[in-house]
């Protein structure tokens, strides 16, 4: 089994244990803006080099302005001749730019994003039995809510993904995608049919992205787009709610949760890559 | 610029396309789908929100057409199951056999496994779901069959120029009204969870109704990206707790509807070729006022003199007359366009 360990900043490199990962994820998911400089990416590079690491560069979604930054990188890439780097990607895009201007030069993976599977943490709660609650109408009558149990078909909806049909998989194939990068989601996996390799991340699941940053400091009253002081380098805000079985944690422009992968989950879901998110960085 | 609005039944096509919608757009789940799948929806609304008979359907199809309007089904799931796909395949036959001008996908495999004579001079559109944001992703679903591209709401006047100015051999779509959401669509798992139908069991007995559904208000009244929460904000630099607001919302007094009218100026020049109002789910007189809103504001363009300034004040005082309220930033689908288009 590969170990991976995802780092968006050099500092991150601090968690990087010799012997414990034999591979670095590089780059960010959810955020042009902290798409790293070709400085930044030769300096892991070399890192990569001396401790005899496999590397993956990973990809935002991203508008014109990142397409250009992250061409730059791939250009840069490109040149440096490396065997076996891998691009993660998060953008039909940059599937489609990587299909066109760099075929074969890198190894494809199908990003989180792209890849979706259904990862509100509260879809658990309706896979058990509830308990009925009343709600009083305008006209006085008590309307009376009854939880019906989820069909099977729909219990394996909520736990399948994108790339589940093989119809799906043939096309993804023609644009050269090998793997899939998968959360571990709370209610489960359905990974029926799924005939790539597949990597699972832990501990964090991303539930929803947004381009409005959220972070709310003396810096930003308004929500805003393309205004960024890295706010979600200092703050991490935790959200709580009863009905909602994790904790919420939101950093930068996403939210996520916990849950963390045991060995019987790996052995069940046969992945061949488990990638580490040490912090919860941006 | 067309006018594309919303509509859930057959009895509210005339009276958009009075107020001035040249497209409509509506969902359709029937029966046979609902009675087989239950609760895995067929597009990103619930079934309440969509038609669920091939003729109710056939027959707004055909008032619309007596108005020169097209109709665009959404088939917009974000993936189906694989015992699905046939059936959306048929699903989609039928709905442009009983007249539909296109259909509004997500699906990339979807798209790419249609019979292309069933959509042979029909729109093919992508909607925001896709995740649309620059002009190789444009190519990717062109090269895929789409014929039309609705950028997501997030984007900002600039970044639509951009899109277009690169690949203008295709048609756009930007939303200009209502429903101005906080999550990116296609980034988010919100909205399917908040699809959910509830039924009605029995008849009740004396003030007591009964109904089941598979979400439960447990999980909050609201829901989903709605959820109210507690609070604690830490700094990451200095390892300890700030002091903040201890309740947090998403859509706390912040994006509730969204207009963008006064951005059409740069859409007239940009090259958009429809203008999206949103929401199926509002009620049908929003729906209408908001249709007319926006075809008001679009006739001040007709005056090809007008300069940016005076269509932006004009479009500020009708927004007063209709909505009775004062247009202000949080509510603005474009709030960044003054400093960022030059």
């Amino acid at each position: 089994m590969e170990k991976a360990l995802h780092v968006n900043r050099l500092n991150g490199l601090k968690y990087f244990r010799k012997g414990k990962y034999q591979r670095i994820y590089w780059g960010p998911e959810f955020c042009q803006n902290l798409i790293p400089t070709i400085k930044q990416t030769r300096e892991i590079l070399q890192f990569t080099e001396q401790n005899n690491l496999e590397l993956s560069i990973v990809t935002p979604f991203v508008t014109e302005r990142g397409l250009i930054i992250l061409k730059n990188i791939f250009n840069w890439l490109k040149g440096q001749k490396i065997k076996k780097l891998e691009i993660i990607v998060n953008d039909w895009g940059i599937l489609e730019c990587l299909n066109r201007e760099y075929k074969g030069i890198f190894e494809i993976s199908l990003g989180r994003l792209l890849v979706r599977q259904q990862r509100d943490p509260a879809v658990k709660t309706n896979l058990k039995k509830q308990v009925p609650f009343l709600m009083k109408n305008k006209d006085g009558n008590i309307d009376i809510f009854v939880h019906r149990t989820p069909s099977r078909k729909w219990q394996a909806g909520i736990k399948a993904s994108y790339v589940n049909s093989s119809v799906s998989q043939d096309l993804l194939s023609r644009f050269g995608v090998k793997r899939l990068e998968l959360n571990n989601l709370i209610q489960g996996l359905n990974l029926d049919g799924i005939r790539f390799k597949k990597s699972l991340y832990t501990p964090y699941i991303n539930i929803s992205t947004t381009r409005f940053c959220p972070m709310e400091t003396r810096y930003q009253k308004v929500y805003r787009i393309n205004v960024c002081n890295k706010e979600c380098r200092r703050y991490l805000d935790i959200l709580r709610n009863r009905s909602i079985p994790k904790i919420i944690y939101k950093i930068g422009n996403t939210i996520f949760y916990k849950n963390p992968l045991n060995q019987s989950t790996l052995n069940k879901y046969e992945v061949d890559r488990v990638v580490f998110q040490t912090e919860l960085f941006f | 610029m067309k006018i594309k609005s919303p509509c859930v039944n057959k009895n509210e096509v005339e009276p958009l396309c009075r107020a001035g919608a040249d497209e409509l757009f509506c969902g359709m789940e029937p029966y046979s789908w609902s009675r087989q799948f239950k609760d895995l929806c067929m597009n990103q609304r619930s079934a309440n929100a969509s038609f669920s008979k091939l003729a109710d359907l056939e027959e707004a199809i055909n008032i619309a057409h007596k108005y020169k309007a097209k109709v665009h089904v959404a088939i917009n799931a974000f993936f189906y199951l694989k015992e699905q796909y046939q059936i959306v395949q048929k699903i989609i036959k039928d709905v442009l056999g009983a007249g539909a001008d296109g259909v509004i996908l997500v699906d990339p495999w979807l798209l790419s496994n249609m019979d292309k004579r069933t959509l042979r001079d029909k729109d093919v559109v992508m909607g925001c779901d896709a995740v649309i944001f620059n002009s190789a992703s444009v190519e990717f679903y062109k090269n895929l069959g789409a014929t039309r591209i609705v950028l997501p709401r997030s984007m900002t006047i600039k970044e639509i120029s951009e899109v277009v100015k690169l690949n203008s051999a295709i048609e756009y779509e930007v939303f200009i009204i209502n429903d101005l959401c906080y999550f990116e669509d296609g980034l988010c798992t919100y909205c399917k969870e908040q699809s959910d139908t509830v039924t009605q069991e029995g008849k009740g007995i004396k003030k007591y109704n009964f109904f089941s559904c598979v979400r439960t208000s447990n999980r909050g009244s609201r829901g989903g990206c709605r959820t109210e929460f507690s609070r604690e904000r830490l700094s990451l630099m200095q390892n300890r707790k700030l002091k903040v607001n201890r309740r947090f919302s998403f859509w706390d007094k912040k994006h509730i509807e969204g207009c963008g009218a006064c951005a059409l100026y740069d859409f007239k020049i940009i090259g958009i070729t429809s203008l999206k109002v949103l929401d199926r789910n509002l009620p049908a007189e929003e729906k209408i006022k908001a249709t007319a809103f926006i075809k008001k504001s679009q006739e001040f363009l007709d005056n090809d003199d007008i300069s940016r300034l005076d269509y932006e004040e004009k479009c500020r005082v009708l927004f007063k007359q209709v909505f009775k309220t004062r247009c202000n930033q949080y509510d603005c689908y474009y709030p960044l366009w003054k400093k960022l288009y030059t």
